[in-house]
C-alpha cells in the first residue's frame, strides 16, 4: 500500500521553459461527466449508458504569488504543448512506513492543453497573500486530457519559499490607511467548447477579463470629502496601486524585505473607484468600509491590471 | 547606452502593460522578436548576431537621445516664447512687473 501527498506544480508549456512552482497549498482535479442513461419504454432500468461529455478543471491555491503571476499574468496562459509536457501536478509517494519513496516512483497528472488562469488573489491583515487559480482542461492532441504517470521523478524546486502580505494601498488618488484586506477578482471568463460530438472540449477562449479590486478596512474617512465621495473617483494606473510586501523568510529584522529591494509586488489599475460599504457595522466591533475599483482598459490601451513582481515602494 | 538586457526588460514590461500576460511570456515574446530582428540586421549589415544585437542597442539609444533632444528643444522654445511675451510692452506680465516696482517704491 502507498499513499501520495501533494508536492508541486510544474508549468512547462511550449512558449516557456519549465517552472517548478513551490508553496502550493491545495489542488483539486475535478472531473465532470455527463452520462446519458435514459430509461426507454421497454425497460425499467437503463439498458444503455453513454458518456455524452466530459470536462475537467484543476483548481489550485498557493503562496508563490510572484512566480505564478509571472507565469500567467492577469489574463492567463494558454497551455499549448506539442514539444513540452504541459502543466504537471506532482504527488509524492510515501511507503507503508511513512517515509517518502525514493526514485522515479511518484505520480504526475499532466494536462496537455487548456488554459492556466488566475481567479482571485486575496490577503487579510497579518495573513499571507494567496492566489487561487485554475487549469481549465481541453483535449487537443491524441493523448488523454490528463496523462497519468506513476514513474515520475519529483522536480527539483529552485525557487525560494516566499510570502507576501498587505503593503501600501492607493485608491483613486487617496492614500488609504487602516485597511484590513484586499481581494483581486481577476474576472476571467474562460469558455471551453467542443465540436463533432467529441466527448472532450477541443477549443477554449478567455473571452472576458474584467478584474475588480476590493479593499476593506476600518477607516470611516474613506467615504467622504477627504476620501472617495458619493460620486466616486477616477482610478488610474498612476493613482491606484496595491502593493504586496514581501516578508522576510527567517524572522529577522522587522519581518519585511526592505522597501527598496525589488522583490515586492505592485498591481496598478484603472477604472471607477466607488464606495461599496460606507458602514458595515456590528455591535461592539469597528465599523467596516469597503472600496472597489472596477478595472478597465484605459485610453492608452493599458491592460486593466498592470503587475510588477519586481517592484520597490 | 542601455544594455541589450535592459532594453529587452523594458520592452517586456511594455508587452505586459498592454496585454496583461505574465512576465515570462512577455520576455519570451521579446526574446523571439529580438532574435528575429537580430537575424535580419545581421543579414543586412553583414555581421554576426552579436554585432547585430549591439547595433540594435545603438539604434534604440540614438532614438532615445533624439527624443530627449526634441523634448529639450520644445521646452527651450516654450520658455523663450514666454519670456518674449513677458518682455513686450503692455503685456500682462510687464504690467505686473511695473506694478510691483511701484509698490516697492
Amino acid at each position: 500500500m502507498a499513499t501520495h501527498k501533494l508536492f508541486c506544480m510544474q508549468s512547462h508549456v511550449d512558449s516557456a521553459s519549465a517552472t517548478n512552482v513551490p508553496d502550493i497549498m491545495s489542488a483539486n482535479d475535478d472531473f465532470e461527466f455527463d452520462i446519458d442513461r435514459e430509461v426507454t419504454a421497454n425497460e425499467t432500468s437503463p439498458s444503455h449508458a453513454s458518456v455524452m461529455s466530459a470536462r475537467a478543471t484543476r483548481s489550485l491555491q498557493g503562496y508563490a504569488i510572484a512566480t505564478l503571476l509571472d507565469l500567467m499574468g492577469s489574463t492567463g496562459l494558454a497551455v499549448v504543448t506539442t514539444v513540452n509536457p504541459g502543466i504537471g501536478l506532482y504527488l509524492q509517494k510515501f511507503d507503508d512506513l511513512g517515509s517518502p519513496s525514493a526514485g522515479s516512483v511518484h505520480r504526475s497528472l499532466t494536462v496537455k492543453s487548456g488554459w492556466l488562469i488566475p481567479r482571485t488573489l486575496s490577503c487579510d491583515h497579518q495573513g499571507h497573500a494567496t492566489l487561487s487559480f485554475d487549469v481549465v482542461i481541453i483535449k487537443k492532441s491524441g493523448t488523454d486530457a490528463v496523462v497519468i504517470s506513476d514513474v515520475a521523478a519529483l522536480p527539483t524546486i529552485t525557487i525560494s519559499p516566499a510570502r507576501w502580505t498587505l503593503g501600501p494601498i492607493d485608491f483613486g488618488n487617496i492614500t488609504l490607511s487602516q485597511y484590513r484586506s484586499v481581494e483581486i477578482d481577476f474576472g476571467n471568463e474562460v469558455n471551453p467548447g467542443g465540436v463533432q460530438s467529441d466527448i472532450w472540449d477541443a477549443h477554449i477562449e478567455n473571452k472576458t477579463s474584467a478584474p475588480r479590486i476590493t479593499v476593506r478596512g476600518i477607516s470611516p474617512t474613506w467615504f467622504g470629502a477627504s476620501g472617495i465621495t458619493i460620486g466616486g473617483a477616477a482610478g488610474t494606473h498612476a493613482n491606484t496601486t496595491v502593493v504586496l510586501r514581501k516578508r522576510l523568510g527567517d524572522g529577522s529584522g522587522d519581518g519585511f524585505v526592505s522597501n527598496g529591494t525589488a522583490e515586492h509586488i505592485e498591481i496598478t489599475s484603472a477604472g471607477p473607484v466607488t464606495v461599496r460599504a460606507a458602514a458595515d457595522a456590528q455591535a461592539q466591533n469597528p465599523a467596516e468600509q469597503s472600496l472597489v475599483i472596477e478595472s478597465m482598459k484605459d485610453s492608452s490601451g493599458n491592460a486593466p491590471l498592470i503587475i510588477d513582481t519586481t517592484a520597490t515602494y | 547606452m542601455a544594455s541589450s538586457n535592459e532594453t529587452k526588460a523594458a520592452a517586456a514590461k511594455q508587452v505586459q502593460r498592454f496585454t496583461g500576460c505574465g512576465r515570462f511570456a512577455a520576455e519570451s515574446i521579446v526574446e523571439s522578436l529580438a532574435d528575429n530582428v537580430a537575424t535580419e540586421v545581421a543579414a543586412l549589415a553583414d555581421c554576426d548576431k552579436g554585432g547585430a544585437d549591439k547595433l540594435q542597442c545603438l539604434v534604440a539609444d540614438s532614438e532615445r537621445k533624439r527624443q530627449e533632444a526634441t523634448a529639450k528643444r520644445a521646452e527651450a522654445q516654450a520658455t523663450a516664447a514666454v519670456e518674449d511675451l513677458a518682455a513686450k510692452p503692455g503685456s500682462d506680465a510687464q504690467k505686473g512687473s511695473k506694478a510691483a516696482q511701484k509698490g516697492k517704491a
